[in-house]
C-alpha cells in the first residue's frame, strides 16, 4: 500500500464503476443493489490502485461487462412489461390532457383576435400537430385538432424505457462475454 | 502453479473463500491477494468479486461496511452458519474427488479390465 491515489486516479475508478453500473443496469439489477456493487468495486479498485497503480487495478478486473455478467449469473433478467404499460398509459393520458389544455388556450387566443380567416398552427411538443380554428362570428366557431405522431411516440418511448425489453434478449448476448479467470 | 485450469479454479473457488472467511472477515481485493499469495495466481478480481456476491446471495456469507480513509467504505465478508455447513459439504466432496483421482492416477487400486470387453458389452 504505497502508491498515492490522486484525483485523476479516483476519477478513473469512478468511470470504471460507472461503466460497471451501466452493464449491471442492462442486466436488470435493481438500483440499490447496483449502488452497493458499484461502491464495493470502487473501494476494491482503490485498494488495488494503492498496491499496484490504478491502470493495473482496472486491468486486473478485466471486462466490466463480463464482471456484471458473472455477478448476475444466477439472477433472473426480466422485462417489466406491466410497469412499462402502466407508465406508457399514464404518459399518454398526461399528454392527452396537456393537448386538450393547450388546444383550449390556442382557441381562446384565436377567438380573442377575431380573425377574418381560419387560423391554424402547431402545439409544442407535438411535432406535426395542427389546430385549425375557424371563427364564424355570432354563428360560433369550428375547431379541428390533429395531434400528430408525438402523441403516440412519446408514450411508446416511456414504455420502452420503463419496460426495458432488451433485458429479455440480454442473456443471449451476455453469453458471448467470457470472463477472465 | 502456472497454467492453472480455469474451470477447476472456478469449481473450488467457493470452497476456498468459505474456508478463508470461516474465521476471518476480509474484503474483496484483500482476498484476491491472499489467494494469489497462496499460489492461485490465475485467480483475478473479475472472478473473485462475483463469487463473493453469489455466496452472499446464497446466504453463505454476510457482509458489513467498514469506513476507509482512502475511499468508499470497504465491504467485509464473513462466513455464516449456513456457509460453514456448505464448507463442510464442499470439503467432504473435494476430499472424495482427490481420493478418487489419486486412486486412478496411481493405478494401484483399480480393478483389472475384463478379459474380453466386447463379450462383457454384449452380455
Amino acid at each position: 500500500m504505497n502508491q498515492i491515489v490522486n484525483l485523476i486516479d479516483k476519477l478513473r475508478v469512478r468511470l470504471a464503476a460507472a461503466r460497471y453500473d451501466v452493464w449491471l443496469d442492462l442486466r436488470g439489477v435493481p438500483r440499490k443493489t447496483r449502488r452497493d456493487l458499484r461502491t464495493e468495486l470502487r473501494s476494491n479498485l482503490i485498494a488495488a490502485a494503492q498496491a499496484g497503480g490504478t491502470g493495473e487495478a482496472i486491468k486486473q478486473v478485466g471486462s466490466l461487462r463480463s464482471l456484471a455478467a458473472e455477478t448476475t449469473r444466477d439472477g433472473q433478467l426480466r422485462s417489466r412489461w406491466s410497469a412499462g404499460a402502466t407508465a406508457g398509459a399514464v404518459a399518454f393520458a398526461a399528454l392527452l390532457a396537456y393537448l386538450f389544455a393547450a388546444s383550449l388556450y390556442y382557441v381562446e387566443g384565436v377567438l380573442d383576435a377575431a380573425p377574418a380567416e381560419p387560423v391554424s398552427g402547431g402545439l409544442f411538443p407535438f411535432v406535426g400537430s395542427n389546430v385549425t380554428v375557424n371563427d364564424q362570428g355570432p354563428a360560433g366557431f369550428d375547431v379541428t385538432v390533429q395531434p400528430g405522431p408525438m402523441l403516440l411516440i412519446l408514450p411508446l418511448v416511456v414504455f420502452i424505457l420503463v419496460a426495458k425489453p432488451w433485458r429479455t434478449t440480454w442473456p443471449v448476448l451476455a453469453t458471448r462475454a467470457t470472463p477472465r479467470t | 502453479m502456472a497454467n492453472q485450469d480455469t474451470q477447476l479454479l472456478k469449481g473450488i473457488l467457493s470452497m476456498l473463500l468459505l474456508q478463508i472467511l470461516r474465521d476471518d472477515k476480509d474484503y474483496g481485493y484483500s482476498l484476491v491477494v491472499r489467494l494469489q499469495s497462496a499460489g492461485f495466481i490465475g485467480l483475478t478480481e473479475g472472478t473473485v468479486y462475483p463469487a463473493l456476491s453469489r455466496l452472499e446471495a446464497k446466504g453463505w456469507l454476510e457482509s458489513h461496511l467498514v469506513p476507509s480513509e482512502s475511499g468508499p467504505a470497504r465491504k467485509y465478508y464473513r462466513s455464516t452458519l449456513a456457509g460453514s455447513d456448505e464448507l463442510a459439504r464442499a470439503t467432504s466432496a473435494w476430499r472424495s474427488v482427490v481420493e478418487n483421482v489419486d486412486r486412478v492416477m496411481t493405478d494401484s487400486e483399480l480393478p483389472p479390465p475384463p478379459s474380453d470387453p466386447r463379450k462383457k458389452l454384449t452380455s
